[in-house]
C-alpha cells in the first residue's frame, strides 16, 4: 500500500503548479484524512518529509550543492560542473541557485499546514494497538520537532538571502503571491524566540526516547541552531553597525553550549571520525544528516584513474596553505612560499594532522580499499593527473567525507553509510571564540568564564591533533581565527557562509592558488582568477518569484 | 532496540516545484486578503502565564485577544502578519473556550478551543526516605505536567538551587525527568516544583547526597619560606614582611602576593605555620608600621595566651588560622603590608585551605540506555534450564534468544562495557557463549566479585566488557551470548555512560588488560585496571586517590602505569602519598614517561603504604586516562598470546587462545606457557580448542622447563591453529602468560638485503645494489620477506630513479610472510648497473634473497 501511495504522490509531485493544491483530490494525497488518522505510513511520515528536506544532495553526485568549490577550498574538477557557475558569472536571477529558496519555503509551508491540521489528527482507532501508547509519547514531540525545522529552514533563509518574506501560516496564492521581505533581524528574532520556547519540550537525546530514532531534532540541536542564529546576526553582513550587544548575545549563546556540553553527552572526538560508516554515534555530533548506505559521494570525488572516480571537488594549494606546522605554528605557505622540489622535500612532514585526513596529494595512497588502493600521482603526466580528462586541477584531491573503503569498481561496488554534519560541538568553540573576541575586544579576555584563546585550544589540544596553542590577540588573532577554522571545518559547509558573512569576499574568494606539479616533481603555484562581485554576499531572489510577487524586491546588485 | 531514523534515504523525499504556499484546501479562491482569522494555537491547553503562540491572518491590526471567561489580553507581540505571542493570563474560565481575536472593527475565533491545564503529579520514582544522588535522575509521572517550569532544590552550600524546564532531561505531558546536580546539598529534606502559573509541588521528602564525586581539601601554599636558615626566626624586625603586588615601592618586603591571594588574607581565611623556639616563642601579627595588631595592642600568641590556637604538626611545625574579618588591621594592610614578628618564631608557610569536589564518575552523560528489558518476567535462570540468550539480528534460526539486537547495537555489545540489572539474593552468573564453550570469566561472577556491583535494593549490576574476551568474541555471533547461572533473574541490560561506578578493576579476565571507562575512544591498556576515569588534571587542586584496595595484591616490582589523554606543554605528574599529599619520593625518582604514559615500579618501602592508605596522583598538564597495575610476572620469552593469569584448579578450569594469535604462527614456533604455581598434582594438556580432545602432537612433544612447560608448533597443527585456536585445561597449576616464540627463520635463497626496514610512510625507500645482481639469471626469484604488515600494506618494485617497475610489479606475488617476482629477462641489464629499488607502506622488510 505504501509504495503505491508513494508513487502517486511522486506523480502528484511532478505536476508543476505556482502552488501545491493540497486538497483531497486524485493528483495528491498528501492531506487526505487518511493521513492523519495513521501514525507509521501517516503523521509521522508527514514529519519525516520535512526531515527529509534538509538535506541538499551533499552526498549525492551532483556537486552544484557541494559548495566548497565555490570557495578557496576547493576547485572542481570540470568547468562545466554547475558549481562552478557561483564563480564564472554565470550565476544570475535567471539561473539563481534557488533550491534553498523553494524546498525551505515548501518545508515551512508543510510545517504550517502540519501544525495547523495536527488538532486533527485521531489516532484513537488504533487504541488497542500494542504500540499505541508510544505513538502518543511520539507524537507529543512532532510540533516541537516541526517548529525546529522550521526555525532551521529561516536561518537557511536569512542567511542565503537577507530579508526573507516570514511566513507562519498556510497561505492562498494570492497571499503567497503578495507577501513582502521582513527585515532580517525580525526573521533572527523570530529563529531564536521560537528555539527558546520549543528547546524544553524536545529531549536532550532520543536514546532514552520511544523506539530510540537516533537522528531527530534534540534540545540540544535547538540551542545549536540558535547559536549559530546569533553569531550570523552579530557578523558584519548584518551588523553593519558593529553592534557589540550582538557579538554578548552569541557568545552567551554558544557558552551555553560548551558550559552543557559535558551533561549532555557530547564529546570532542578524534578528527578522522567525525566521518565514516560509524559517524552518526559519534559523540560530537549534535544534529546530522545520516544517509543509506551508497559510494555516489566516492565516485564523484575519487581520483580519476580510480575505476569510476570523478575527482569532484578538489583541494586548493589556498587551502593547504593554511595549515600549520606542528612544531612552531608557521604555516605551509610561510615555510614554502615558493616552488618546492617534492624529490628532495616532504614538505608536508609535520604539518597539522588534519591536513592529512582532509586532502589527498601526490604519493598518498588512497582510496583504502585493497581493491583499488594505489599510490596516486598527481604530477603531469602521472597516473591520476592531466592530461587526463577530468583530473585534479589543483594537485590534490578530496580526503574529507570520502570513505576509502568504497569500491567503486565496475563489479564487485561496496558501499557505506554517510553522516553530513549539520551542528557538532567542535563548531561551537569556534563559534564562541568569534563571538566573545568581538564582544570583549580581546582573546584574553575572560568576562565568560573562557577566553576566546582557551577556546580555540580545546580544539587545538586535541589529543589527535596536538597543534601549538593560541596566544595572540588583536588583528593577528583575527587571522589566525580565520585560517584555524577554515582548515577545522573545511568541506563542512561553512566556508561560503563564514567569508559571506565576515564580508571578505575580494580577499578569499577573487583569486586562489593552485599547484602543477610537473614529471620532475616540482611544484609551482598557479593563480586562478575567479569572478566575485558583492552582489555575491547574498542570493538573487528568483526570478520566477519576483515575477509572481510584485511586491518582492530582488537583492540589491541583482 | 536504537532506531537509526536518519536512514531516511527511503522515504521519499519531497520534491515539489512549490514556492511559499501550501494552499489551505478549504480556501481556494484568489483572494490576498482573508481577513482575520485564527488558523491554530498553541499549545491548546495551557495554565496562566504559559507562552502562547496564535497563528492566523489579519493580524497587523488586533489590539485585543480574548480568552475564556472573558479574560482580554492587550500587551502581546505580533510577529509579522500571521503570528502572536502571547502569555496565558490568569482567570481563564476552567470549562475553558474558543480564544477570540479583535480588531477595531471585527473579531474572529479559535476553530478549536482553548483548554485550561491543571498539573497533577500522580507519583515519583522515589519515595519518601530514599536515598538520591548527586547526578541521578528523578522522575515526575502525572497529568498535565508540561506546566511545570522550574524546579527548586537546595545547593551544596544550602542556598536555594533552580533548575529551569530548559534543564529538565525530559519535560513531556506525562512525565518530566529531573537530573539532580551532583553537588546537592546533603541532608534529607524537600524539594520543589513549581508550573507556570505558580502552582507549588512538593517532591518527597529523600536522603540527598553528592554524587558522581566527592568532597576534598584542598591545600593551596602562597608562599613558602625557601631559607628557613637563611632568613631566621623573627626577632622583633620586619623580615617576614608581606605586600600586595605593586605596593612595595621601597623593597621592604620578602615576598609580593597577587591580589587574589591578598583578597584572601584580608577577607577569608588563611594559614601560617611556623617553627617555633622550644624555650620560648612570641607571634605577633601586625602591619609594617605596628601601627595596629592583630587580636589587639601587645596581645601576642605564646605560651600560656591563646597557644591554643597553634595546631601542631607532625613534622613539628605550628599552624594558626588567620581571619582577620572585620578587625581594624585590614584596612592598612594595602599601604602598610602584613607583618609576622615578634621572637622564637619563624614563618615557613602561608596557605589556604578550600573544599574542592572532585569528580568520580566523569560528566553525568545521559540516562541508561536500555537495550532489552525483562518483560515479560522470566527467570530466574537455572543453568541449563533456563538462561537468558541473546544474538544478532538474522542469526537466531532457532528463535532460541530472549532478544536480538541490530548490528549497530551488536557491535556496541562487543567493543563497550555495558550493564546488566539482575536482582537476586545470591547470585551465581556465568557469562558464556550460546554453546558454554567460552567464558567472559574463568570463575563464575558472585558477590565479592568486581564485576557485580551491590545496588543495595535487592539488585546487582554486572559490569560487562566483552571487548578483550577473543575467544568469546570469535563465537558471539553464531553461537549468541548467554547469562547463565542460578539464583538471579536478568531484569534489564543498558549502556550508560560514566556507568553506575564500574569497579575500578576488571579482574582476571581472558584475553589481557581492560579497557578504561571514560572518553569516546578505549585506551589499550596492560595490566588491571585500578583507576578507570578519565580526570583532567589542569591545576594543583586536581587529584586522585586510589583506595588501598586496589593494591591488595600488588608486589614489589610491580608497575603502576598512568595512561595519559592529553599532555600539556606544562606537564608534570607527581605520585604523591594518600594522606598528607607529599611527593612520594621513591615513586617519583623511579618514574618514567612511556609513549602515552608514565610508570613507576613499586619499590618493597612502599608496600604496606600503598595496602594500607592507597595512591594520590598530583600535578598539572595531563589527563588521566585509567591507571593499571602490571604484574612483573614472569620475564617473558616471545610474543605474548595470553596473559591472564588462570588457575587450574579443577578440570572445569580452562582457556582458549583464539586463531587470530596464531595468525603469523609457523611450524616450529614454540607455544610456551609459563607458571605461576606448579602443584603436586600438575597435570597440564594441550587441548582441541572445540572438542576439548587432547591434542596429542604438542602433547607428545610438550617439555618442562624451569617455570613452563612448551611444545612446538608441528606442521600438521597449524590450520587448525589459524582457524580455532589452541585449549588447554589441567590441574594443579596457574598459567601466568603463554607466549609464541618464532622459530627459526628460514630464508630460501641467497640473501642480498638483511637490513629490517620499516615502510611506514612513502619516504621509505631501499636500494639494493647492483653488485647484488651480478650473477642474476632470468628467472631468479627475487623474494622479499616481511613482518608488520599493515591494513595499508603495499610494496612496490621500483627503478633506481624511483618510478614503478612494472615488469617486476606485474608478476609479483604474495607469499607466506614475503612476496616475490621472477627476474625478467629484460631486467638483468639494470640490475647489473643500477641495481633494484623497494618502495611502499605498510610493511617491515626483514630481508631479500635471490633464489635460483
Amino acid at each position: 500500500m505504501k509504495l503505491d501511495r508513494i508513487a502517486i504522490f511522486i506523480l502528484a509531485c511532478l505536476i508543476p503548479a505556482s502552488c501545491v493544491d493540497l486538497n483531497y483530490t486524485e493528483e495528491t494525497t498528501r492531506d487526505e484524512e487518511w493521513t492523519y488518522e495513521y501514525f507509521e505510513n501517516g503523521i509521522k511520515n508527514m514529519v519525516f518529509d520535512v526531515y527529509a528536506q534538509v538535506y541538499n544532495n551533499e552526498f549525492g553526485n551532483n556537486s552544484a550543492y557541494f559548495l566548497a568549490s565555490a570557495t578557496d577550498e576547493a576547485q572542481y574538477a570540470l568547468e562545466t560542473g554547475a558549481v562552478n557557475n557561483y564563480v564564472n558569472g554565470g550565476w544570475s536571477p535567471a539561473n539563481p541557485y534557488s533550491n534553498i529558496w523553494t524546498k525551505s519555503y515548501t518545508a515551512i509551508a508543510d510545517v504550517c499546514m502540519y501544525l495547523e491540521k495536527l488538532d486533527e489528527a485521531d489516532i484513537t482507532e488504533w487504541q488497542y494497538n500494542p504500540d499505541y501508547s508510544l505513538w502518543v509519547q511520539q507524537m507529543e514531540l512532532f510540533p516541537y520537532e516541526l517548529r525546529f525545522l522550521r526555525a532551521y529552514f529561516y536561518f537557511e533563509l536569512f542567511r542565503t538571502y537577507g530579508d526573507v518574506p516570514l511566513v507562519t501560516t498556510t497561505l492562498t496564492n494570492a497571499q503567497a503571491n503578495s507577501i513582502t521581505r521582513t527585515p532580517a533581524d525580525q526573521i533572527v528574532k523570530f529563529i531564536v524566540d521560537e528555539l527558546d520556547e520549543i528547546a524544553p519540550y524536545l529531549p536532550v537525546t532520543y536514546l532514552t526516547e520511544v523506539n530510540s530514532e537516533v537522528g531527530r531534532a534534540t534540545r540540544i540541536a535547538a540551542y545549536a541552531l540558535k547559536a549559530r542564529t546569533l553569531l550570523y546576526a552579530a557578523s558584519p553582513l548584518f551588523n553593519p553597525t558593529g553592534d557589540k550587544s550582538k557579538w554578548e548575545k552569541a557568545a552567551e549563546a554558544c557558552k551555553f553550549i560548551l558550559d552543557n556540553a559535558g551533561n549532555w553527552g557530547l564529546k570532542l572526538s578524534a578528527y578522522g571520525s567525525l566521518w565514516g560508516h560509524d559517524a552518526f554515534y559519534n559523540p560530537e555530533l549534535i544534529f546530522g544528516l545520516g544517509r543509506g548506505e551508497d559510494n555516489a559521494f566516492e565516485m564523484a570525488n575519487y581520483p580519476v584513474g580510480v575505476e569510476n572516480g570523478s575527482s569532484g571537488n578538489c583541494p586548493t594549494q589556498s587551502l593547504v596553505d593554511q595549515y600549520e606546522f606542528q612544531d612552531n605554528g608557521e604555516t605551509f605557505r610561510s615555510r614554502y612560499p615558493g616552488s618546492i622540489d617534492l624529490s628532495v622535500v616532504n614538505p608536508y612532514e609535520g604539518l597539522d594532522p588534519r591536513f592529512a585526513l582532509t586532502v589527498v596529494k601526490n604519493g598518498d595512497s588512497w582510496p583504502t580499499n585493497n581493491a583499488q588502493k594505489k599510490a596516486i600521482e598527481t604530477f603531469t603526466g602521472g597516473f591520476n593527473a592531466s592530461p587526463k580528462y577530468g583530473a585534479t586541477p589543483t594537485g590534490y584531491y578530496l580526503r574529507k567525507y570520502v570513505d576509502g573503503s568504497c569500491v567503486t569498481t565496475a563489479d564487485n561496488q561496496t558501499t557505506r553509510r554517510h553522516t553530513w554534519i549539520i551542528f557538532r560541538l567542535g563548531e561551537f568553540y569556534l563559534d564562541y571564540a568569534e563571538a566573545v573576541f568581538n564582544a570583549t575586544g580581546s582573546a584574553n579576555d575572560a568576562t565568560y568564564g573562557l577566553t576566546a584563546n582557551e577556546a580555540v585550544n580545546k580544539l587545538r589540544e586535541r589529543a589527535d591533533i596536538q597543534m601549538p596553542k593560541f596566544t595572540e590577540d588583536g588583528a593577528a588573532w583575527v587571522a589566525r581565527y580565520e585560517r584555524e577554522r577554515l582548515v577545522e571545518l573545511a568541506f563542512e559547509n561553512h566556508r561560503f557562509w563564514d567569508v559571506r558573512r565576515w564580508k571578505k569576499g575580494p580577499e578569499y574568494f577573487r583569486t586562489i592558488q593552485v599547484a602543477n606539479i610537473n614529471s620532475s616533481l616540482q611544484l609551482t603555484r598557479s593563480t586562478v582568477n575567479r569572478q566575485w562581485d558583492d552582489k555575491y554576499y547574498f542570493y538573487p531572489i528568483p526570478q520566477t518569484e519576483l515575477k509572481k510577487n510584485p511586491n518582492l524586491t530582488q537583492n540589491q546588485g541583482w | 532496540m536504537k532506531k537509526i531514523f536518519a536512514y531516511i534515504g527511503w522515504v521519499l523525499t519531497v520534491v515539489l516545484l512549490g514556492t511559499l504556499a501550501a494552499c489551505n484546501p478549504k480556501e481556494i479562491d484568489e483572494s490576498a486578503d482573508l481577513g482575520l482569522n485564527i488558523k491554530v494555537f498553541f499549545p491548546t491547553k495551557v495554565v496562566a502565564g504559559q507562552p502562547m503562540t496564535i497563528n492566523g491572518s489579519g493580524f497587523s491590526d488586533v489590539t485585543q485577544i480574548v480568552f475564556p471567561g472573558d479574560v482580554t489580553v492587550t500587551d502581546f507581540e505580533k510577529v509579522g502578519g500571521g503570528m502572536i505571542r502571547v502569555i496565558a493570563p490568569s482567570g481563564i474560565a476552567a470549562e475553558g473556550g474558543k480564544l477570540i481575536v479583535r480588531t477595531a472593527s471585527e473579531q474572529a475565533e479559535s476553530r478549536v478551543p482553548l483548554t485550561l491545564g491543571n498539573t497533577v503529579v500522580s507519583g515519583f520514582s522515589k519515595q519518601e526516605g530514599e536515598d538520591i544522588s548527586g547526578g541521578e535522575q528523578l522522575t515526575v509521572f502525572g497529568t498535565d505536567l508540561e506546566f511545570i517550569c522550574r524546579a527548586e532544590l537546595i545547593d551544596s552550600e544550602g542556598n536555594p538551587l533552580i533548575l529551569e524546564d530548559e534543564q529538565f532531561h525530559r519535560k513531556g505531558t506525562n512525565t518530566v525527568i529531573i537530573t539532580i546536580p551532583k553537588q546537592i546539598f546533603e541532608g534529607t529534606w524537600v524539594g520543589k516544583l513549581y508550573t507556570f502559573d505558580g502552582k507549588e509541588i512538593l517532591l518527597p521528602e529523600l536522603n540527598y547526597k553528592p554524587g558522581g564525586g566527592h568532597w576534598e581539601t584542598v591545600k593551596t601554599v602562597f608562599w613558602t619560606n625557601d631559607d628557613p636558615e637563611g632568613h631566621g626566626p623573627a626577632n622583633w624586625n620586619g623580615t617576614y614582611r608581606f605586600a600586595l603586588e605593586g605596593h612595595d615601592g621601597a623593597n621592604e618586603c620578602i615576598a609580593e602576593l597577587p591580589q587574589d591571594v591578598w583578597d584572601i588574607i584580608k577577607n577569608g581565611t588563611f594559614y601560617a605555620t611556623f617553627q617555633l623556639d622550644p624555650n620560648w616563642y612570641q607571634i605577633r601579627i601586625t602591619n609594617g608600621h605596628w601601627s595596629v595588631q592583630w587580636q589587639g595592642a601587645d596581645n601576642d600568641f605564646k605560651p600560656g595566651n591563646m597557644d591554643d590556637q597553634l595546631i601542631p604538626n607532625e613534622d613539628g611545625t605550628r599552624t594558626l588560622e588567620i581571619t582577620f574579618g572585620s578587625d581594624p588591621l585590614v584596612e592598612t594592610l594595602d599601604d602598610k603590608h602584613l607583618l609576622f614578628t615578634g621572637s622564637g618564631n619563624t614563618l615557613m608557610e602561608l596557605f589556604s585551605l578550600e573544599e574542592v569536589w572532585i569528580d568520580d564518575g566523569g560528566e553525568t552523560g545521559p540516562v541508561q540506555e536500555v537495550i532489552w528489558t525483562n518483560e515479560t518476567g522470566e527467570g530466574p535462570a537455572d543453568w541449563g534450564n533456563l538462561n537468558y540468550r541473546f544474538g544478532l539480528d538474522g542469526h537466531d534460526g532457532n528463535n532460541e534468544c530472549d532478544a536480538t539486537f541490530p548490528q549497530e547495537i551488536w557491535n556496541r555489545i562487543k567493543s563497550e562495557t555495558f550493564y546488566a540489572l539482575i536482582e537476586g539474593a545470591s547470585p551465581q552468573i556465568r557469562i558464556t557463549d550460546g554453546w558454554w564453550s567460552a567464558n567472559l570469566t574463568p570463575d563464575d561472577i558472585k558477590p565479592g566479585s568486581d564485576l557485580l556491583i551491590d545496588n543495595g535494593d535487592g539488585t546487582w549490576t554486572i559490569v560487562v566488557n566483552l571487548s578483550g574476551a577473543d575467544a568469546l568474541l570469535a563465537v558471539l555471533d553464531a553461537q549468541h551470548l548467554l547469562f547463565t547461572g542460578g539464583g538471579f533473574t536478568l531484569l534489564k541490560l543498558f549502556f550508560q555512560e560514566g556507568g553506575p561506578t564500574p569497579p575500578g578493576g576488571g579482574g582476571d579476565e581472558p584475553g589481557g588488560g581492560d579497557e578504561p571507562g571514560g572518553g569516546d575512544e578505549p585506551i589499550k591498556t596492560e595490566g588491571t585496571v585500578i583507576w578507570n576515569t578519565e580526570t583532567a588534571f589542569a591545576d594543583w587542586s586536581a587529584t586522585i586517590l586510589i583506595g588501598p584496595e586496589k593494591f591488595a595484591d600488588a608486589q614489589e616490582g610491580d608497575i603502576i602505569r598512568v595512561y595519559l589523554k592529553d599532555k600539556g606543554s606544562d606537564y608534570n605528574p607527581i605520585f604523591k602519598h594518600a594522606e598528607d599529599w607529599s611527593d612520594w619520593s621513591e615513586f617519583q625518582g623511579a618514574k618514567v614517561d612511556g609513549d602515552g604514559y608514565f610508570e613507576a615500579a613499586i619499590p618493597a618501602g612502599a608496600l604496606d603504604e600503598l595496602k594500607s592508605k592507597g595512591l594520590r596522583f598530583q600535578g598539572v598538564g595531563f589527563t588521566i586516562a585509567a591507571v593499571t597495575l602490571i604484574g612483573s610476572g614472569p620475564e617473558t620469552e616471545g610474543t605474548v598470546i595470553w596473559d591472564t593469569v588462570t588457575a587450574f584448579d579443577s578440570w572445569n578450569a580452562t582457556i582458549l587462545i583464539g586463531p587470530e594469535k596464531f595468525a603469523d604462527a609457523k611450524e616450529g614456533d614454540i607455544v610456551r606457557v609459563y607458571l605461576k604455581d606448579k602443584n603436586s598434582d600438575y597435570l597440564p594438556i594441550f587441548k582441541h580448542a572445540e572438542d576439548w580432545s587432547d591434542w596429542t602432537e604438542f602433547q607428545s612433544a610438550k617439555v618442562d622447563g624451569d617455570g613452563y612447560f612448551e611444545a612446538p608448533v608441528p606442521a600438521g597443527a597449524l590450520d587448525e591453529l589459524t582457524s580455532k585456536g589452541l585449549r588447554f585445561q589441567g590441574v594443579g597449576f596457574t598459567v601466568a602468560a603463554v607466549t609464541l616464540i618464532p622459530g627459526p627463520p628460514q630464508y630460501e635463497g641467497t640473501v642480498i638485503w638483511d637490513t629490517e626496514t620499516v615502510f611506514a610512510d612513502w619516504s621509505a625507500t631501499i636500494l639494493i645494489g647492483a653488485d647484488r645482481f651480478a650473477d642474476a639469471q632470468e628467472g631468479n626469484i627475487i623474494r622479499v620477506y616481511t613482518k608488520d604488515k599493515g591494513s595499508d600494506y603495499n610494496p612496490i618494485f621500483k627503478h633506481e630513479n624511483w618510478s614503478d617497475w612494472t615488469e617486476f610489479q606485474g608478476q609479483k606475488e604474495e607469499g607466506d610472510g614475503y612476496f616475490e617476482a621472477p627476474v625478467p629477462a629484460g631486467a638483468l641489464d639494470e640490475l647489473r648497473s643500477t641495481g633494484l629499488r623497494f618502495q611502499g607502506v605498510g610493511f617491515t622488510i626483514v630481508k631479500v634473497t635471490m633464489i635460483p
